[in-house]
């Protein structure tokens, strides 16, 4: 399919949320993972997996227009309108993109970063990637949640087991690592009054604790990059709609945030993150600085501790 | 009829377009988790009022039961923060160091932790 728009666009967080001005690379859309809360099954998206074909020309004139603007560090995340590893295909199309970057951030001299987020282990089958340079790094990203929340709601995607499995081969490989609890879903909930709330909660901490010890390899690795922490979000009509389906998603302690999505309240989400925090940082010390908080308010950031300082993820 | 429709009819509490709205769409979202949802909110209600023929001060209790039900860890943080500055956000997504200028500490703890 011919790519009607840019291949490269800026992703538009909205007000006073905390990111690194990430720049979306769109060589595909749709994705067959259908992940209960993913945003690309209520976009206007083909039901099934579709590649553009990739305009190198074109790609080199956007990428030029990009970096002639005076930045000398940019962000790139390639797992936002579709899966990187869906296929061969994918990967295939991501690596044309990825050699083009690499090319024009020569010529320019800009360092990027592309972040690979992936919830397969499709890494351990497809041909590796030689492109770290002094300009361009990859960051093998892994989104990882507790086996309950992918039975549940990532039913398509592999198992905790085999995505820290795949996390741990991508180390081997020279990538940047990173980890991703995103989205962090509020579930199993075992009722409605406050104290099973509180237990809910609990059992959620918990859930994650165990993942972080499962990967304390990945911590303690050099090419260590970000834990990045992000409970879920939903747009108002994929919250109308999921409630409609007596979704589980639902949680009812979430309220309309100013970017117009729907979040735990803050309480909760700050408990989460603090709790999170404070384990990883009890563990491996100088982790500290390269934890986010991925699309959360500057006033989140504050009350967790965290200094918003994105020169330390910068190589 | 169903239990939601009899307290929405009564003529013992007055409730707006809005309010039925709120309680019509907590009743759906809690009954996700809590099958009985109705129940325990029609129970309530009868509660309230066998204690009192007020409308207004009918409305006030059975709404702020309503919102303990659907917000258990917030709502008693947003009711406090209210006696504070009743201009805040309803959803607590706000910076406190710009909404307020005094017991900034007290008010992060109110705020910032679930107990």
């Amino acid at each position: 399919m011919q790519r009607k728009n840019k291949f490269i666009t800026k992703y538009d967080f909205g007000n006073n949320i905390v990111s690194f001005d990430e720049y979306v690379i769109s060589f595909g859309t749709s994705c067959s993972l259908n992940c209960e809360y993913c945003y690309l099954k209520y976009s206007k998206t083909p039901d099934t997996a579709v590649l553009y074909k990739i305009q190198p020309i074109e790609i080199e004139k956007e990428l030029g227009e990009l970096f002639r603007c005076g930045k000398k560090f940019f962000y790139f995340t390639a797992g936002e309108t579709t899966e990187p590893l869906l296929s061969e295909e994918h990967w295939d199309n991501l690596c044309k993109i990825i050699q083009i970057i690499s090319k024009e951030a020569k010529k320019y001299n800009i360092k990027c970063l592309i972040e690979i987020r992936t919830k397969t282990d499709n890494i351990l089958k497809f041909k590796s990637l030689p492109l770290q340079d002094e300009n361009i790094k990859i960051v093998y990203s892994a989104t990882l949640s507790p086996q309950e929340i992918i039975n549940n709601f990532e039913k398509n995607t592999v198992s905790l087991k085999d995505r820290i499995e795949a996390l741990k081969y991508a180390a081997k490989l020279g990538f940047l690592l990173s980890i991703n609890f995103e989205p962090i879903i509020f579930w199993p909930v075992s009722g409605i009054q406050k104290k099973k709330i509180l237990h809910s909660l609990h059992i959620l901490l918990n859930n994650y604790k165990q993942i972080i010890n499962q990967v304390g390899d990945i911590f303690e690795n050099p090419n260590f990059f970000l834990l990045n922490l992000s409970c879920l979000r939903l747009t108002k009509q994929q919250y109308k709609t999921l409630s409609d389906k007596k979704s589980k998603l639902c949680f009812f302690e979430m309220f309309l945030c100013e970017d117009g999505k729907y979040r735990y309240s803050r309480p909760l989400r700050i408990t989460i993150y603090n709790e999170l925090i404070n384990f990883v940082k009890f563990l491996w010390p100088k982790i500290e600085n390269k934890i986010f908080l991925s699309f959360e308010f500057d006033y989140i950031w504050r009350a967790c501790g965290l200094k918003i300082n994105l020169s330390n993820f910068i190589f | 009829m169903n239990k939601i429709e009899e307290i929405f009819n009564s003529d013992k509490i007055h409730l707006t377009f809005s309010e039925k709205k709120f309680v019509k769409e907590t009743t759906k979202i809690l009954k996700i988790f809590f099958n009985k949802t109705e129940e325990v909110i029609y129970k309530k209600f009868k509660k309230i009022i066998a204690n009192s023929n007020d409308k207004i001060k009918n409305k006030t209790e059975f709404l702020d039961f309503i919102y303990s039900l659907r917000y258990p860890i917030s709502w008693q943080k947003i009711k406090e923060l209210k006696k504070i500055n009743n201009k805040i956000p309803f959803n607590l997504e706000f910076d406190e160091q710009k909404f307020f200028k005094h017991n900034i500490e007290e008010i992060k703890k109110i705020i910032n932790k679930i107990e």
